[in-house]
């Protein structure tokens, strides 16, 4: 095992690692950009170093500042956590130049899975089923535009470069094409500075499945079961759980040989996500391989009992898997929020402010994994995911009443997030029946169902006595409780209807 | 006393009388058996409402307002007594306050990606007027009602802070 390694991010992903990397014994080095010196991933670090100014481009973008970072920090790996570039083979390569393992698969293998087409290609000769799409070297305007007709409406519409729903964009009709494809290449260029684009299929009622795999340099590949992420916005997801309540065994077995075939075909290394959409009548299709450790990881972890931040350092030490596949039991169920600065109520908008106060859910299966702290500010510049909100239970309606009363201990005030959202999700009968698509937020959210009448009349009450006191009935004086109580407790007031209590 | 209390479109109409032990409260015409204990002052209370148990996380809002956390929500509550309320009720009779013009302001702070319409312009109700990007992630500003742009506040490539205007309508 190593004896320092380098965690290349930021926020709640910084903080897992370097958790992983203290369980382990081993030295963490953090990197800040200069608008993160107030973050906690900043003062959870061993060592820490500043990388630049605030936009990620000039500070966790830096391949040249940060490798020189991991050597003068004496750093033997870099973990590169999610985002930012953890899946750039550039990165990658510039790592195992300056002699530093990368904690992720081999640049190859990334250069490979980044090509979207080209991995769509792979798994189509491997024999796994992909969706149609537009071919990679097709990217004249008209000639995407034609390929799109001929697949059928509706389609979507991809960036080549990227994922987590940057440049996506679906399109239901040929009139609309042209307008789509130009925002589309807009929002590609400037997220992963390449404007190339591909369409394909729309898959009808579609649910998000998905394999965790890990591989070692030594040929051997596990999966560690599924994970349910049809929970999404703008492509972007906000609820994973495990196990899927749409596959059963047999399902289930099948899709695992796929993801398993799959992560040989990329010669995958390290631990990687096979994505798939599921649509209604069962049949699977290959989406892409996710390079890198995913945002909900955790819930594989709770039902596993495996730490794949930990399995990921063990193989990239060159240490063979630790465990077969048989080894590899799931039990009961676990569901992920994804706590974001984002005001459910305004469209989702990202949010900011300062965190003024902060109660954590705490009590049975329950795990938090956050980059944030009482008094910290949410800066513009990152992603708006802060934490994570995670359970395990025996099952599933255990495991969704688990996350709804850990919602409802939940205080994080200061800056709007999508904590009522995820109320309102554990609550909604569909959800509880598990009978939902990646339409589902389209389909049943409308901001004013996170409303709670009983909870608006509470807080009218009490703002309402807030201001009676303030305006000169002041709750202490005279105010002793009826039996003396309120000489040891000055601000208790007892108010009773006359002619009712029971004492 | 009486008072009249918001929340977003729900408003509540309270009587509070007395105070100690003889404090009454009711709640648009239904009395309420409640009991009010101050965990931390000006910030956490413990309310039991009927028997029903309710902690309750404060601080100040805009305008003499509160902010209120509870089981997840947040919540931003206007309280009046019957001189403000008056006070209100004069000035939306005479007119005051009252916009001809339509603002568009920012979200959230953002950059501003491209302007589609100019001073001039006529704009249909949901016309794109112009495209904005925070975390990555393009918005497009829509018109909330027909009409005229008469002013657009921004030009590509500028940053905005929340609630900036962007674009004028009337």
């Amino acid at each position: 095992m190593f004896e320092k390694v380098l965690v290349a991010n930021r926020g709640e992903i910084a903080v897992r690692v370097m958790r992983a990397c203290r369980e382990l014994g081993v030295r963490n080095v953090g990197i800040y950009s200069d608008a993160d010196r107030p973050a906690p991933h900043v003062r959870y670090a061993d060592e820490v170093y500043n990388v630049g100014p605030a936009p990620a481009s000039e500070s966790y973008l830096k391949i040249d500042k940060i490798i020189d970072v991991a050597r003068r920090a004496g750093a033997e790996a870099v973990h590169p956590g999610y985002g930012f570039l953890a899946e750039n083979d550039d990165f990658a390569a510039a790592c195992r130049d300056a002699g530093l393992a990368f904690v992720g698969p081999t640049p190859e293998t990334l250069h490979a899975a980044g090509d979207k087409q080209g991995a769509r290609a792979t798994m189509a000769a491997a024999g796994i089923p992909v969706i149609p799409g537009s071919p990679p070297e097709l990217q004249r305007d008209e000639d995407i535009a034609a390929a799109a007709a001929k697949i059928g409406w509706p389609v979507m519409i991809k960036a080549a470069a990227g994922g987590g729903g940057k440049g996506m964009r679906v399109c239901g009709r040929a009139d609309d094409f042209p307008e789509l494809l130009k925002h589309a290449r807009s929002e590609a260029k400037s997220a992963f500075g390449d404007d190339a684009v591909y369409v394909e299929k729309c898959v009808v009622q579609p649910r998000h499945v998905e394999f965790q795999v890990l591989a070692d340099e030594h040929g051997s590949v596990v999966h560690l079961h599924e994970r349910e992420c049809s929970i999404q916005r703008r492509h972007q997801k906000l609820i994973e759980e495990s196990p899927s309540p749409a596959l059963d065994d047999e399902l289930r077995a099948r899709m695992a040989e796929a993801a398993l075939a799959a992560a040989r075909a990329a010669n995958y290394t390290n631990a990687g996500t096979i994505e798939f959409l599921l649509d209604a009548d069962r049949n699977f299709y290959f989406l892409e391989v996710n390079a890198r450790l995913q945002v909900e990881h955790p819930v594989t972890e709770l039902v596993t009992g495996v730490d794949l931040v930990k399995e990921q350092l063990y193989v990239a030490a060159g240490e063979p898997l630790r465990f077969a596949q048989e080894d590899v039991l799931a039990r009961g169920a676990a569901i992920e929020c994804r706590i974001s600065a984002e005001d459910p109520n305004n469209n989702f908008y990202p949010a900011t402010g300062t965190i003024s106060r902060l109660r954590i859910p705490a009590g049975p299966g329950i795990r938090f994994d956050g980059g944030i702290a009482q008094g910290y500010e949410v800066p513009i510049y990152y992603d708006p995911l802060i934490a994570k909100l995670v359970v395990w239970a025996d099952d599933r309606p255990l495991a969704v009443e688990r996350m709804h009363r850990a919602l409802n201990e939940f205080i994080l005030d200061g800056v709007a997030t999508t904590i009522p959202f995820h109320r309102w999700v554990m609550a909604s009968e569909v959800y509880r029946r598990g009978e939902f698509d990646t339409s589902f937020v389209e389909k049943y959210f409308r901001p004013e169902a996170t409303r709670v009448e009983s909870l608006e009349k509470a807080a009218a009450v009490l703002c309402t006595l807030l201001t009676h006191f303030r305006e000169g009935a002041a709750p202490a004086s005279g105010a002793p409780g009826r039996d003396g109580a309120g000489a040891v407790d000055p601000w208790r007031l007892a108010a009773r209807r006359e002619g009712v209590g029971s004492e | 006393m009486k008072y009249w209390t918001t929340i977003g479109d729900s408003s509540y109409e309270l009587t509070v009388e007395g105070q100690g032990p003889s404090l009454a409260v009711s709640v648009n015409g239904s009395p309420l058996e409640l009991d009010y204990y101050e965990v931390a002052r000006g910030a956490i209370y413990s309310l039991i409402l009927d028997g029903l148990s309710y902690e309750l996380w404060v601080r100040p809002g805009a305008d003499g307002g509160y902010v209120v956390f509870v089981a997840g929500q947040t919540l931003a509550v206007a309280v009046e007594d019957e001189r403000q309320r008056r006070i209100r009720e004069l000035k939306v009779a005479a007119g005051v306050g009252e916009e001809a013009a339509a603002e568009v302001k920012a979200p959230m702070p953002a950059v501003v990606l491209d302007v589609m319409v100019a001073p001039g312009d006529e704009v249909a109700a949901g016309q794109g007027l112009c495209v904005i990007e925070a975390m990555k992630m393009e918005n497009l500003m829509r018109a909330p009602r027909e009409g005229v742009v008469k002013e657009v506040k921004i030009e590509k490539g500028q940053g905005v802070a929340l609630n900036d205007v962007l674009v004028i309508i009337e």
